[in-house]
Protein backbone atom coordinates (compact mmCIF):
# COMPACT_ATOMS: atom_id res chain seq x y z
CA UNK A 1 0.00 0.00 0.00
CA UNK A 2 1.35 3.37 -0.74
CA UNK A 3 1.79 6.31 1.31
CA UNK A 4 -1.52 7.62 0.53
CA UNK A 5 -3.27 4.60 0.60
CA UNK A 6 -2.02 3.85 4.59
CA UNK A 7 -2.79 7.29 5.48
CA UNK A 8 -6.55 7.40 4.58
CA UNK A 9 -6.79 3.76 6.26
CA UNK A 10 -5.23 5.45 9.49
CA UNK A 11 -7.78 8.67 9.28
CA UNK A 12 -10.57 6.15 8.39
CA UNK A 13 -9.87 3.71 11.26
CA UNK A 14 -10.13 7.06 13.49
CA UNK A 15 -13.08 8.43 12.01
CA UNK A 16 -14.52 4.73 12.71
CA UNK A 17 -13.86 4.65 16.22
CA UNK A 18 -15.18 8.41 16.69
CA UNK A 19 -18.49 7.53 15.02
CA UNK A 20 -19.21 4.16 17.41
CA UNK A 21 -19.35 4.37 21.00
CA UNK A 22 -15.52 4.90 22.09
CA UNK A 23 -13.38 6.02 25.17
CA UNK A 24 -10.38 8.12 25.29
CA UNK A 25 -8.13 5.38 25.72
CA UNK A 26 -8.90 3.44 22.45
CA UNK A 27 -9.02 6.27 20.52
CA UNK A 28 -5.08 7.70 22.02
CA UNK A 29 -3.84 4.34 21.71
CA UNK A 30 -4.84 3.92 17.90
CA UNK A 31 -3.49 7.21 17.40
CA UNK A 32 -0.61 6.03 18.86
CA UNK A 33 -0.11 3.44 16.45
CA UNK A 34 -1.70 5.71 13.66
CA UNK A 35 1.55 7.42 14.14
CA UNK A 36 3.93 4.53 14.55
CA UNK A 37 2.45 3.38 11.14
CA UNK A 38 2.40 6.50 9.45
CA UNK A 39 5.46 8.28 10.21
CA UNK A 40 9.60 7.40 10.51
CA UNK A 41 9.70 7.89 14.25
CA UNK A 42 10.55 4.75 17.47
CA UNK A 43 8.00 5.25 19.59
CA UNK A 44 5.17 7.81 20.58
CA UNK A 45 3.62 8.79 23.75
CA UNK A 46 0.15 11.05 24.45
CA UNK A 47 0.14 12.83 27.41
CA UNK A 48 -2.67 15.02 28.89
CA UNK A 49 -2.54 17.34 31.48
CA UNK A 50 -4.67 17.19 34.86
CA UNK A 51 -6.38 19.92 37.16
CA UNK A 52 -2.91 20.76 38.57
CA UNK A 53 -1.49 21.45 35.02
CA UNK A 54 0.95 17.82 35.60
CA UNK A 55 1.10 15.66 32.53
CA UNK A 56 0.11 12.21 32.79
CA UNK A 57 0.80 9.22 30.18
CA UNK A 58 -2.44 8.35 28.14
CA UNK A 59 -1.39 6.23 25.58
CA UNK A 60 2.42 5.12 24.47
CA UNK A 61 3.64 2.60 21.86
CA UNK A 62 4.46 0.25 24.49
CA UNK A 63 4.53 -0.83 27.77
CA UNK A 64 8.09 -1.15 28.18
CA UNK A 65 9.48 0.60 31.61
CA UNK A 66 12.36 2.55 30.20
CA UNK A 67 9.81 4.22 27.35
CA UNK A 68 6.73 5.34 30.48
CA UNK A 69 9.87 6.65 32.56
CA UNK A 70 11.51 8.75 29.50
CA UNK A 71 7.98 10.13 28.97
CA UNK A 72 8.06 10.89 32.76
CA UNK A 73 10.75 12.92 32.80
CA UNK A 74 10.12 14.97 29.32
CA UNK A 75 6.88 15.67 31.57
CA UNK A 76 8.45 17.34 34.39
CA UNK A 77 11.06 18.85 32.42
CA UNK A 78 11.35 18.97 28.69
CA UNK A 79 9.64 19.34 25.08
CA UNK A 80 6.75 17.56 25.68
CA UNK A 81 5.91 20.00 28.66
CA UNK A 82 6.91 22.72 26.65
CA UNK A 83 4.51 21.98 23.71
CA UNK A 84 1.35 21.63 26.43
CA UNK A 85 2.09 24.59 28.05
CA UNK A 86 2.59 26.98 24.86
CA UNK A 87 0.31 25.23 22.48
CA UNK A 88 3.23 25.49 20.07
CA UNK A 89 4.94 22.63 18.80
CA UNK A 90 8.61 21.75 19.84
CA UNK A 91 10.59 20.01 17.16
CA UNK A 92 14.76 19.01 18.36
CA UNK A 93 16.31 17.79 15.54
CA UNK A 94 19.51 16.83 17.73
CA UNK A 95 19.53 15.97 21.62
CA UNK A 96 22.71 16.28 21.98
CA UNK A 97 23.51 19.93 20.96
CA UNK A 98 22.11 21.82 23.84
CA UNK A 99 21.93 19.29 26.27
CA UNK A 100 22.05 21.91 28.78
CA UNK A 101 18.19 22.79 28.09
CA UNK A 102 16.97 19.29 29.77
CA UNK A 103 19.43 17.86 30.95
CA UNK A 104 17.78 14.69 32.33
CA UNK A 105 15.88 14.24 29.70
CA UNK A 106 18.52 14.74 27.35
CA UNK A 107 20.67 11.82 29.15
CA UNK A 108 17.97 9.51 29.46
CA UNK A 109 16.96 9.62 25.86
CA UNK A 110 20.78 9.60 24.71
CA UNK A 111 20.62 5.95 27.02
CA UNK A 112 18.19 4.70 24.70
CA UNK A 113 19.21 5.96 21.48
CA UNK A 114 16.71 8.40 20.73
CA UNK A 115 18.16 10.93 19.35
CA UNK A 116 15.55 13.47 18.15
CA UNK A 117 12.22 14.29 19.37
CA UNK A 118 9.29 16.30 17.92
CA UNK A 119 6.00 16.96 20.87
CA UNK A 120 2.90 18.09 19.08
CA UNK A 121 0.34 19.71 20.95
CA UNK A 122 -3.15 18.73 21.72
CA UNK A 123 -4.90 21.60 21.56
CA UNK A 124 -8.35 23.28 20.47
CA UNK A 125 -8.75 26.82 19.82
CA UNK A 126 -7.67 28.35 23.20
CA UNK A 127 -8.37 25.05 25.07
CA UNK A 128 -5.00 22.98 25.82
CA UNK A 129 -4.53 19.71 27.29
CA UNK A 130 -1.83 17.48 26.00
CA UNK A 131 0.88 16.72 23.52
CA UNK A 132 1.56 14.03 21.21
CA UNK A 133 5.43 13.14 21.58
CA UNK A 134 7.47 11.38 18.96
CA UNK A 135 10.85 9.79 19.66
CA UNK A 136 13.54 9.01 16.51
CA UNK A 137 16.24 7.32 16.43
CA UNK A 138 17.83 9.20 13.80
CA UNK A 139 19.03 13.03 14.25
CA UNK A 140 17.34 15.36 11.63
CA UNK A 141 13.98 17.04 11.50
CA UNK A 142 11.21 15.08 10.73
CA UNK A 143 9.39 16.51 6.96
CA UNK A 144 6.94 19.00 7.30
CA UNK A 145 4.38 16.38 5.93
CA UNK A 146 5.25 14.44 8.54
CA UNK A 147 5.28 17.28 10.95
CA UNK A 148 1.88 17.96 9.68
CA UNK A 149 0.34 14.47 9.70
CA UNK A 150 1.47 14.05 13.45
CA UNK A 151 -0.51 17.29 14.12
CA UNK A 152 -3.43 16.55 12.11
CA UNK A 153 -3.46 13.13 14.46
CA UNK A 154 -2.92 14.71 17.96
CA UNK A 155 -6.15 17.23 16.22
CA UNK A 156 -8.69 14.65 16.25
CA UNK A 157 -7.37 12.93 19.65
CA UNK A 158 -7.69 16.76 21.21
CA UNK A 159 -11.17 16.85 19.36
CA UNK A 160 -12.29 13.35 20.44
CA UNK A 161 -10.95 13.52 23.50
CA UNK A 162 -13.24 16.70 24.38
CA UNK A 163 -15.93 15.22 22.80
CA UNK A 164 -17.21 18.15 21.72
CA UNK A 165 -16.16 20.29 18.96
CA UNK A 166 -17.38 23.48 20.68
CA UNK A 167 -16.55 23.03 24.55
CA UNK A 168 -14.08 24.99 25.55
CA UNK A 169 -15.47 25.77 28.86
CA UNK A 170 -12.37 24.96 31.51
CA UNK A 171 -14.57 23.28 34.12
CA UNK A 172 -15.80 20.34 31.04
CA UNK A 173 -13.00 20.62 29.90
CA UNK A 174 -11.30 19.70 33.26
CA UNK A 175 -14.43 17.00 33.57
CA UNK A 176 -13.76 14.88 30.89
CA UNK A 177 -9.89 14.55 31.17
CA UNK A 178 -10.09 13.60 34.63
CA UNK A 179 -12.51 11.35 33.44
CA UNK A 180 -10.20 9.96 30.98
CA UNK A 181 -7.34 9.86 33.47
CA UNK A 182 -9.81 7.68 35.69
CA UNK A 183 -10.26 5.05 32.55
CA UNK A 184 -6.77 4.84 32.70
CA UNK A 185 -6.60 3.82 36.15
CA UNK A 186 -9.35 1.68 35.47
CA UNK A 187 -7.38 -0.26 32.74
CA UNK A 188 -4.45 -0.20 34.96
CA UNK A 189 -6.31 -2.36 37.36
CA UNK A 190 -7.42 -4.54 34.90
CA UNK A 191 -4.23 -5.32 33.67
CA UNK A 192 -3.05 -6.05 36.90
CA UNK A 193 -5.85 -8.54 37.17
CA UNK A 194 -5.42 -10.35 33.96
CA UNK A 195 -1.32 -10.33 34.28
CA UNK A 196 -1.60 -12.22 37.07
CA UNK A 197 -4.69 -14.35 36.78
CA UNK A 198 -3.65 -15.74 33.11
CA UNK A 199 0.53 -15.17 34.17
CA UNK A 200 0.77 -12.81 31.56
CA UNK A 201 3.12 -9.68 30.67
CA UNK A 202 0.81 -6.42 31.54
CA UNK A 203 1.72 -5.35 27.77
CA UNK A 204 -0.04 -8.70 26.62
CA UNK A 205 -2.96 -8.12 29.11
CA UNK A 206 -3.61 -4.72 27.46
CA UNK A 207 -3.35 -6.18 23.79
CA UNK A 208 -5.77 -8.80 25.58
CA UNK A 209 -8.17 -6.23 26.90
CA UNK A 210 -8.51 -4.32 23.72
CA UNK A 211 -8.53 -7.15 21.08
CA UNK A 212 -11.63 -8.77 23.43
CA UNK A 213 -13.45 -5.25 23.46
CA UNK A 214 -13.32 -4.90 19.90
CA UNK A 215 -14.49 -8.45 19.16
CA UNK A 216 -17.36 -8.28 21.21
CA UNK A 217 -18.14 -4.67 20.23
CA UNK A 218 -17.69 -3.19 23.90
CA UNK A 219 -16.02 -0.29 24.99
CA UNK A 220 -12.41 -0.77 26.14
CA UNK A 221 -13.63 1.49 29.72
CA UNK A 222 -16.70 -0.94 30.27
CA UNK A 223 -14.79 -4.06 29.38
CA UNK A 224 -11.62 -3.13 31.80
CA UNK A 225 -14.08 -2.10 34.90
CA UNK A 226 -16.35 -5.35 33.86
CA UNK A 227 -12.81 -6.94 34.89
CA UNK A 228 -11.96 -5.50 38.00
CA UNK A 229 -15.79 -5.69 38.92
CA UNK A 230 -14.80 -9.72 38.96
CA UNK A 231 -16.16 -10.92 35.79
CA UNK A 232 -15.57 -14.17 34.58
CA UNK A 233 -11.87 -13.20 32.37
CA UNK A 234 -11.84 -16.52 30.36
CA UNK A 235 -13.09 -15.58 27.24
CA UNK A 236 -10.39 -12.66 27.06
CA UNK A 237 -7.45 -14.98 28.43
CA UNK A 238 -8.40 -17.73 26.06
CA UNK A 239 -7.87 -15.49 23.07
CA UNK A 240 -4.61 -16.28 21.24
CA UNK A 241 -3.45 -15.20 17.74
CA UNK A 242 -3.20 -11.74 18.29
CA UNK B 1 -2.41 26.74 39.12
CA UNK B 2 0.30 24.15 39.97
CA UNK B 3 1.10 21.15 42.20
CA UNK B 4 3.22 22.79 44.87
CA UNK B 5 0.06 25.15 46.14
CA UNK B 6 -2.31 21.91 45.81
CA UNK B 7 0.57 20.01 48.37
CA UNK B 8 -0.29 22.93 50.45
CA UNK B 9 -3.82 22.10 50.27
CA UNK B 10 -3.57 18.76 51.33
CA UNK B 11 -1.47 19.85 54.15
CA UNK B 12 -3.94 22.43 55.25
CA UNK B 13 -6.36 19.36 55.07
CA UNK B 14 -4.49 17.58 57.55
CA UNK B 15 -4.10 20.33 59.63
CA UNK B 16 -7.64 20.62 60.07
CA UNK B 17 -8.51 17.54 60.50
CA UNK B 18 -6.55 17.81 63.93
CA UNK B 19 -8.20 21.50 64.68
CA UNK B 20 -11.75 20.02 63.94
CA UNK B 21 -13.44 20.04 67.62
CA UNK B 22 -13.57 16.54 68.82
CA UNK B 23 -17.36 15.37 67.10
CA UNK B 24 -18.68 11.70 68.05
CA UNK B 25 -19.18 11.22 64.10
CA UNK B 26 -15.95 11.05 62.60
CA UNK B 27 -17.32 11.77 58.92
CA UNK B 28 -18.34 14.77 60.10
CA UNK B 29 -14.69 15.73 61.06
CA UNK B 30 -13.52 15.08 57.58
CA UNK B 31 -16.32 17.43 56.16
CA UNK B 32 -15.33 20.39 58.50
CA UNK B 33 -12.30 20.28 57.42
CA UNK B 34 -12.85 20.81 53.84
CA UNK B 35 -14.35 23.73 55.09
CA UNK B 36 -11.36 25.02 56.92
CA UNK B 37 -9.07 23.97 54.22
CA UNK B 38 -10.60 25.00 51.21
CA UNK B 39 -12.34 28.70 49.83
CA UNK B 40 -15.80 26.90 50.26
CA UNK B 41 -19.00 27.54 52.51
CA UNK B 42 -20.56 24.03 53.27
CA UNK B 43 -19.29 20.80 52.50
CA UNK B 44 -21.19 16.77 52.52
CA UNK B 45 -19.76 13.62 51.87
CA UNK B 46 -22.23 11.02 50.23
CA UNK B 47 -21.26 7.50 49.98
CA UNK B 48 -21.43 4.95 46.31
CA UNK B 49 -24.21 2.30 47.59
CA UNK B 50 -24.62 -0.63 45.34
CA UNK B 51 -26.18 0.20 42.43
CA UNK B 52 -26.04 3.34 41.32
CA UNK B 53 -27.07 4.82 44.49
CA UNK B 54 -25.76 7.35 47.14
CA UNK B 55 -26.62 7.51 50.44
CA UNK B 56 -25.49 10.63 52.83
CA UNK B 57 -22.57 10.08 54.93
CA UNK B 58 -22.12 13.49 56.39
CA UNK B 59 -22.56 17.57 55.93
CA UNK B 60 -21.43 20.82 57.38
CA UNK B 61 -24.62 22.30 58.65
CA UNK B 62 -28.63 22.05 57.90
CA UNK B 63 -28.83 23.36 53.89
CA UNK B 64 -25.44 21.20 52.55
CA UNK B 65 -27.87 18.01 54.00
CA UNK B 66 -30.94 19.13 52.74
CA UNK B 67 -28.99 19.79 49.24
CA UNK B 68 -27.64 16.36 49.72
CA UNK B 69 -30.89 14.52 50.82
CA UNK B 70 -32.57 16.11 47.43
CA UNK B 71 -30.03 14.84 45.43
CA UNK B 72 -30.13 11.64 46.47
CA UNK B 73 -34.02 11.01 46.73
CA UNK B 74 -34.84 12.11 43.35
CA UNK B 75 -31.31 10.33 42.11
CA UNK B 76 -30.21 12.98 39.89
CA UNK B 77 -27.30 15.97 40.19
CA UNK B 78 -24.17 16.75 40.02
CA UNK B 79 -23.23 14.53 42.12
CA UNK B 80 -24.55 11.12 40.93
CA UNK B 81 -23.00 12.64 36.96
CA UNK B 82 -19.70 12.86 39.44
CA UNK B 83 -19.15 9.40 40.39
CA UNK B 84 -21.01 7.93 36.36
CA UNK B 85 -18.39 10.23 34.58
CA UNK B 86 -14.99 9.55 36.72
CA UNK B 87 -14.29 13.44 36.51
CA UNK B 88 -15.72 16.34 38.82
CA UNK B 89 -18.63 18.19 37.91
CA UNK B 90 -18.77 22.30 38.61
CA UNK B 91 -21.77 24.25 38.44
CA UNK B 92 -20.90 27.83 38.71
CA UNK B 93 -24.14 29.08 39.98
CA UNK B 94 -27.59 27.48 40.22
CA UNK B 95 -28.59 29.50 37.54
CA UNK B 96 -26.37 28.12 34.60
CA UNK B 97 -27.39 24.59 34.82
CA UNK B 98 -28.28 24.79 31.35
CA UNK B 99 -30.84 22.33 31.64
CA UNK B 100 -29.28 19.76 33.45
CA UNK B 101 -30.88 18.09 36.52
CA UNK B 102 -34.53 19.22 35.50
CA UNK B 103 -36.02 17.86 38.89
CA UNK B 104 -32.70 19.06 41.53
CA UNK B 105 -32.02 22.65 40.28
CA UNK B 106 -35.65 23.90 40.50
CA UNK B 107 -35.77 21.94 44.42
CA UNK B 108 -32.76 23.67 45.67
CA UNK B 109 -33.07 27.22 43.76
CA UNK B 110 -34.28 28.83 47.17
CA UNK B 111 -31.44 26.96 49.20
CA UNK B 112 -29.01 30.31 48.70
CA UNK B 113 -25.92 28.18 47.44
CA UNK B 114 -23.58 29.37 44.80
CA UNK B 115 -21.12 27.37 42.96
CA UNK B 116 -21.66 23.84 43.54
CA UNK B 117 -18.86 21.12 42.94
CA UNK B 118 -19.10 17.66 43.00
CA UNK B 119 -15.90 15.46 43.22
CA UNK B 120 -15.67 11.85 42.99
CA UNK B 121 -14.08 9.82 45.77
CA UNK B 122 -12.92 6.97 43.27
CA UNK B 123 -9.98 5.15 42.55
CA UNK B 124 -10.49 3.72 38.85
CA UNK B 125 -12.98 1.31 39.17
CA UNK B 126 -12.87 1.53 43.24
CA UNK B 127 -16.10 3.84 43.56
CA UNK B 128 -16.31 5.42 47.42
CA UNK B 129 -18.69 7.81 46.68
CA UNK B 130 -18.78 12.17 46.08
CA UNK B 131 -17.47 15.01 47.95
CA UNK B 132 -19.78 17.91 47.35
CA UNK B 133 -18.78 21.56 47.92
CA UNK B 134 -20.51 24.67 48.00
CA UNK B 135 -19.43 28.02 48.02
CA UNK B 136 -21.76 30.80 49.37
CA UNK B 137 -24.28 32.99 46.96
CA UNK B 138 -22.45 34.91 44.37
CA UNK B 139 -19.05 32.96 45.18
CA UNK B 140 -17.29 29.88 42.84
CA UNK B 141 -13.38 28.86 43.36
CA UNK B 142 -10.60 29.96 40.95
CA UNK B 143 -8.70 27.84 39.24
CA UNK B 144 -6.37 27.64 42.32
CA UNK B 145 -8.59 26.82 44.68
CA UNK B 146 -10.68 24.11 42.43
CA UNK B 147 -7.43 22.05 41.75
CA UNK B 148 -7.11 22.37 45.54
CA UNK B 149 -10.53 21.16 45.89
CA UNK B 150 -9.87 17.85 43.82
CA UNK B 151 -6.22 17.37 45.78
CA UNK B 152 -8.32 16.99 49.28
CA UNK B 153 -10.75 14.66 47.21
CA UNK B 154 -7.79 12.60 46.20
CA UNK B 155 -6.85 12.51 50.15
CA UNK B 156 -10.23 11.86 51.37
CA UNK B 157 -10.80 9.29 49.18
CA UNK B 158 -7.32 7.79 50.36
CA UNK B 159 -8.50 8.43 54.45
CA UNK B 160 -12.47 7.20 53.87
CA UNK B 161 -10.92 3.62 52.07
CA UNK B 162 -8.70 3.04 55.18
CA UNK B 163 -11.01 3.97 57.76
CA UNK B 164 -13.45 1.62 56.25
CA UNK B 165 -17.37 2.43 56.46
CA UNK B 166 -18.39 3.41 59.62
CA UNK B 167 -14.68 3.67 60.93
CA UNK B 168 -13.28 6.14 62.76
CA UNK B 169 -10.70 8.89 61.85
CA UNK B 170 -7.62 8.41 63.97
CA UNK B 171 -6.73 11.78 66.32
CA UNK B 172 -4.27 13.12 63.52
CA UNK B 173 -3.39 12.12 60.17
CA UNK B 174 0.29 12.82 59.70
CA UNK B 175 2.46 13.25 56.40
CA UNK B 176 2.29 9.22 55.41
CA UNK B 177 -1.17 10.40 53.51
CA UNK B 178 0.12 13.38 51.56
CA UNK B 179 1.09 11.25 48.75
CA UNK B 180 -1.04 10.47 45.52
CA UNK B 181 -3.85 7.81 45.50
CA UNK B 182 -2.06 6.01 42.99
CA UNK B 183 0.98 5.67 40.46
CA UNK B 184 0.33 3.29 37.54
CA UNK B 185 1.88 0.54 39.55
CA UNK B 186 -0.53 0.76 42.56
CA UNK B 187 -3.33 0.45 40.15
CA UNK B 188 -1.76 -2.82 38.36
CA UNK B 189 -0.88 -3.73 42.08
CA UNK B 190 -4.39 -3.15 43.43
CA UNK B 191 -4.95 -6.08 40.36
CA UNK B 192 -2.36 -8.52 40.84
CA UNK B 193 -3.24 -8.47 44.68
CA UNK B 194 -6.99 -8.97 43.80
CA UNK B 195 -6.17 -12.49 42.26
CA UNK B 196 -3.43 -13.12 44.92
CA UNK B 197 -6.28 -12.84 48.11
CA UNK B 198 -9.28 -13.62 46.19
CA UNK B 199 -10.84 -10.20 47.02
CA UNK B 200 -12.23 -7.65 45.57
CA UNK B 201 -10.54 -4.49 44.19
CA UNK B 202 -11.68 -2.03 47.14
CA UNK B 203 -10.05 -4.58 49.70
CA UNK B 204 -6.91 -5.11 47.91
CA UNK B 205 -6.18 -1.40 47.73
CA UNK B 206 -6.75 -1.34 51.33
CA UNK B 207 -4.29 -4.37 51.86
CA UNK B 208 -1.68 -2.30 49.95
CA UNK B 209 -2.50 1.29 51.99
CA UNK B 210 -2.03 -0.94 54.90
CA UNK B 211 0.77 -2.68 54.47
CA UNK B 212 2.58 0.32 53.65
CA UNK B 213 1.60 2.43 56.15
CA UNK B 214 2.51 -0.29 58.54
CA UNK B 215 5.92 -0.54 56.92
CA UNK B 216 6.31 3.20 56.50
CA UNK B 217 6.91 2.91 52.87
CA UNK B 218 5.11 4.57 50.03
CA UNK B 219 2.08 3.08 48.32
CA UNK B 220 4.51 3.46 45.13
CA UNK B 221 7.34 1.84 46.40
CA UNK B 222 5.44 -1.26 48.07
CA UNK B 223 3.38 -1.17 44.59
CA UNK B 224 6.52 -1.33 42.32
CA UNK B 225 7.68 -4.54 44.91
CA UNK B 226 4.45 -6.32 44.11
CA UNK B 227 4.85 -5.82 40.35
CA UNK B 228 7.83 -6.71 40.09
CA UNK B 229 6.99 -9.89 42.50
CA UNK B 230 9.18 -9.17 44.34
CA UNK B 231 6.57 -8.99 47.34
CA UNK B 232 3.74 -12.18 46.86
CA UNK B 233 0.98 -11.45 49.52
CA UNK B 234 -0.56 -14.41 50.51
CA UNK B 235 -4.11 -15.47 50.48
CA UNK B 236 -4.02 -17.69 53.68
CA UNK B 237 -2.11 -16.20 56.21
CA UNK B 238 -2.77 -12.75 54.61
CA UNK B 239 0.74 -12.02 55.08
CA UNK B 240 3.47 -10.64 52.60
CA UNK B 241 6.27 -12.98 51.78
CA UNK B 242 9.48 -11.26 49.94
CA UNK B 243 11.45 -12.92 47.50
CA UNK B 244 13.97 -10.80 47.65
CA UNK B 245 17.24 -12.06 49.06
CA UNK B 246 18.77 -8.53 50.26
CA UNK B 247 15.63 -8.18 52.36
CA UNK B 248 16.92 -10.76 54.91
CA UNK B 249 20.43 -9.06 55.98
Amino acid sequence: MNDYGRLAQAFVGLADTLVADYDAIELSQQLIESSMALLPIAAAGLLIGDVHGELHVLASSSDETRLLELLQVEADVGPCLRAYRTGEPVIVDDLSIEPERWPAFAAQAAEYNYRAVSALPMRLRETRIGALNLFLTEVGPLSPTDIAVGQALADVATVGILHHRTMTHSDLVNQQLQSALSTRVIIEQAKGVLAERGSVDMDRAFVLLRAHARKTQQRLADVARAVVNNADTSAILAQEQI
Amino acid sequence: MNTHDSMDAKARFLAAVERVPDRADGAERLCAACVLALPVRRAAIAISVSGHGLEVLSATDQVAEQVEWTQVTLGEGPGFDAVASGGPVSLVSLAQADGRWPMFIPEVAGAGIGAMYALPLQVGAINVGVLDLYCGLGEFLDGQGFADAVAVSELLTSVLLAIGPGGRIPESLGPWWNQPLGTREVHQATGILMEQLGVDARSAYVRLQAFAFGNRQSLKDVARDVVSRRLRFNPDSGEATSSDPAAWT
